[in-house]
């Protein structure tokens, strides 16, 4: 029998809600298994307890047939059963071998001392045979591109001899050519016969990879089956649960003769090159470009974490020295970072402190924060966003990823900002969110809110940018406005193939 | 008035806290086992013994809360109070005092800028502000206690006001208003912030290095201010005082539930540490037991105690 991993009946119930509701799932060798679903659908939870990281309240996991118990991840490890997460946790450090074969060392052990040459040598072994990738074993994970290290997480299971691979949102980070080359990786652990479960938002990954997909919403299956007998459409009302507002193309108008809120004029800085650019007051203006591209410099450059190594940042005509976020906030801008957990939440504490955390001044009086006008405040803003939350007191770690994303937008917003600069403002959050999230945009810009979107999403670019900058490999290659803000262009310009701008 | 009292961190305490579980254990056996133990008179006695403790662990908490440490209090305790000591006589009592409280802002601020401004390791830095700071109270005193203080200075420390001891009420207040900043004010917000998550608080425009710098410099501030107290109940300053200042005072605030990476727990469940430390003292007072297992018991209880706390937190998960 080729069905190698079964789940039967899970559930797992989390104070105030029911996470997963008896869920069946069964996997087979050879085979690539997409799990697919809103944010808070499930998946996380689902792959946490067939990984061992949390223990479900009722239901079963068989592996080959025979009943298991996962308790602990190395008992999953132990099992086959290994995950390559989100966020990676290599040793940055450490080499790539050191990497790969950590808490196996013993398997290498020569006369009481660990044998590295053996190390190296077997590492590299798996990345070439089993990946078919090429890194020097014996380089630092540091030096490595997102993409490598994820062939590193890849190389450290199979060295656990895992039979079934689950890995989640291995593409958020990824350029196109890498996603290209992990693809490849993936269908040659496919015709080894492994089994591999796929998370992903990227319904057009699921396509072009998956054979079967499995959709959660509410902690439920809702549809399982086989790729190629389901339409993408069909996909998205079974992931939704209800039809999406579809976000029309804006209109074209221009709106002509618009000031400057914000100009740079050649500014240098690392390896960013000579930008010049406008910001006109209440437009959407789109950064695109691929990773490495230097779009995320701009947003650090605009938000006083760098400053330029030459070059001159103008607000309202005035040249201003950005030298801190803080001076940056003063004259207005507001900036949402791409890195959630790490740049922008505070996870211990709640909704309300996360919201107004940048905002204290305005509530204070005789040194004191007057509590009722922050909270009231702070419930205006997230009623407008529409923060589903269980009260405003609560964690914000306990919120999912689109919501925590709106508390990001809603502390700058709670400042009425001139100018807001969102970096990859819907990564990693479901689809209902992402265009809850870009309506936000909308409606920050109704209110004459100028803003920047720095996006790697082609598709979120163009729905709701006004204009668009495409920037390749440190320079501002192309600015495009109007009928010129159409996909095909934008892409082309993101790798380099279209110049409007000398 | 925006000053709500903590009503939802104390109920959360009663609810979880195995410290607070095992303060009422042993507040009740020793209710049983000693009859002077539950008496107004040595409720009061604790509270006074714990006064102190209670000030630097409150300094000690905020520090802990920006995600540092300090271990350099007991001895900018010492220094400072040999210092005023010496001086009472010339420059009167309430001179000295303040000046020997600056010395503690003083030595707390060269604290907060090399971990603040220059980043540096801050348990490396207040050690060896530790080691310097003590070994320069034992170069001003020659290693002499100083001794030669005005009899009315022992009111600070051994004063009462109505019935209640002035101890009892300074560290109370300090522990209020400390309540209060770290609730109601920017700067305790911050102090927070900071310890969740350094980055997302520098890019939500909080000033880290000043915050993290004026953290130190009312660490250094209150140990000086309980060194004061301590040197009026001893009428004397030696320069030996407060060796074990630091490590009592951070047991007391993890013991409280507040973590040592930073950014988490209340200074509710610090009192209790604090509370907890000073009965044990109390109670092998009072049951007579040598002061060398002393020290032993408490090392025992402090683990029991947050060996409770852990279990009953991952019960919950």
């Amino acid at each position: 029998m080729d069905m190698i991993f079964e789940v039967r009946n899970v559930s797992k119930r989390f104070p105030g809600v029911q996470a997963l509701d008896s869920v069946n799932f069964v996997l087979k060798k050879g085979t690539i298994h997409a799990l697919v679903g809103e944010n808070g659908a499930g998946k996380t939870t689902f792959v946490n307890i067939i990984s061992g990281i949390i223990r479900p309240d009722k239901g079963d996991i068989y592996l080959k047939g025979k009943k298991v118990r996962v308790n602990t991840p190395a008992q999953a490890r132990m099992l086959g059963i290994s995950l390559v997460p989100q966020i990676l946790n290599l040793c940055q450090d450490m080499t790539v071998a050191e990497n790969i074969y950590m808490g196996q060392e013993q398997k290498f052990m020569h006369k009481g001392l660990i044998d590295w040459k053996s190390i190296n040598i077997s590492a590299n072994r798996l990345l070439k045979d089993e990946l078919g990738v090429d890194i020097d074993v014996t380089k630092k994970v540091m030096g490595l591109t997102v993409a490598e290290q994820q062939f590193v997480e890849i190389a450290k299971a199979l060295s656990f001899e895992s039979s079934v691979l689950i890995l989640d949102e291995p593409t958020a980070t990824l350029t196109e050519p890498e996603k290209e080359r992990l693809f490849k990786v993936l269908r040659k652990l496919v015709d080894k016969e492994k089994a591999i479960i796929y998370i992903s938002h990227r319904l057009d990954e699921v396509f072009e990879i998956a054979d079967i997909y499995m959709v959660l919403r509410n902690g439920r299956v809702v549809g399982t089956g086989s790729v190629s007998d389901i339409t993408k459409e069909k996909l998205v009302t079974m992931i939704v649960g209800e039809t999406v507002k579809t976000l029309s193309r804006k209109s074209l108008v221009q709106k002509p003769n618009k000031k400057c809120v914000l100009e740079m004029r050649n500014v240098s800085f690392d390896g960013v090159r000579d930008l010049s650019f406008c910001l006109r007051e209440g437009e959407i203006l789109g950064i695109a470009g691929l990773i490495g591209s230097g779009k995320s410099v701009v947003a650090h450059l605009l938000f006083g974490i760098n400053t330029p190594d030459t070059g001159q940042i103008k607000i309202m005509g005035e040249p201003v020295v950005l030298s801190s976020p803080n001076n940056a906030m003063r004259l207005g801008i507001g900036f949402v970072p791409a890195d959630r957990l790490h740049q922008a939440m505070f996870l211990h504490r709640s909704v309300l402190e996360n919201i107004t955390i940048a905002n204290l001044k305005r509530f204070k009086r005789f040194g004191l924060i007057k509590v009722g006008k922050e909270k009231e405040k702070a419930h205006e803003v997230s009623q407008r966003l529409e923060i589903k939350m269980s009260s405003i007191r609560e964690d914000v770690m306990y919120l999912s990823g689109g919501n925590q994303q709106k508390v990001s937008i809603a502390r700058w917003i709670s400042r009425t900002p001139r100018i807001i600069i969102l970096e990859e403002p819907t990564q990693g959050i479901d689809v209902k969110a992402k265009a809850q999230v870009r309506e936000i945009m909308l409606s920050l810009q109704e209110q004459g809110i100028s803003v920047i979107a720095i996006s790697s999403d082609v598709d979120e670019i163009i729905s709701v940018c006004d204009r668009v900058i495409v920037m390749f490999d440190g320079r501002i290659t192309s600015i495009l406005e109007g009928g010129e803000v159409i996909k095909d262009l934008v892409s082309r310009a993101e790798l380099g193939r279209y110049k409007n701008v000398v | 008035m925006w000053y709500k009292f903590d009503l939802k961190d104390i109920a959360n305490l009663v609810r979880k806290s195995g410290v607070l579980l095992a303060l009422i254990a042993l507040v009740v056996f020793l209710s049983i086992t000693s009859n002077v133990f539950f008496t107004t008179h040595n409720i009061l006695n604790i509270l006074r013994q714990v006064s102190v403790n209670l000030i630097l662990s409150i300094g000690t908490a905020i520090v802990i809360l920006t995600g540092g440490i300090d271990v350099s209090i007991g001895a900018i305790m010492a220094f400072s109070a040999v210092v005023a000591a010496s001086l009472m006589n010339s420059l009167g009592i309430l001179t000295a005092s303040i000046l020997g409280i600056f010395i503690g802002l003083g030595i707390g601020t060269m604290n907060g800028l090399a971990v603040g401004v220059l980043g540096l390791e801050p348990f490396v830095v207040t050690l060896s502000t530790m080691l310097s700071i003590r070994g320069l109270a034992y170069v001003y005193t020659k290693g002499y206690p100083v001794s030669d203080i005005p009899g009315n200075y022992a009111f600070l420390g051994s004063g009462y006001v109505g019935f209640m001891p002035l101890p009892i009420l300074l560290s109370i207040s300090i522990f209020i208003l400390a309540l209060i900043i770290l609730k109601y004010t920017p700067f305790g917000r911050h102090i927070y912030a900071i310890g969740d998550n350094e980055t997302a608080a520098r890019l939500s425009g909080i000033n880290v290095k000043m915050t993290k710098t004026l953290v130190y410099t009312i660490n250094g501030g209150l140990a000086a201010f309980a060194g004061l107290i301590l040197v009026s109940r001893l009428i004397s300053a030696v320069p030996t005082v407060g060796m074990n200042a630091p490590f009592d005072a951070i047991a007391a605030v993890v013991m409280g539930g507040i973590s040592l990476s930073g950014g988490k727990g209340s200074l509710w469940g610090m009192l209790i540490g604090v509370l907890l430390l000073g009965t044990i003292s109390n109670g092998l007072n009072l049951l007579r037991i040598q002061s060398f297992w002393q020290e032993v018991v408490r090392g025992i209880v402090i683990f029991i105690a947050i060996l409770i706390d852990r279990l009953r937190v991952s019960k919950r998960l």
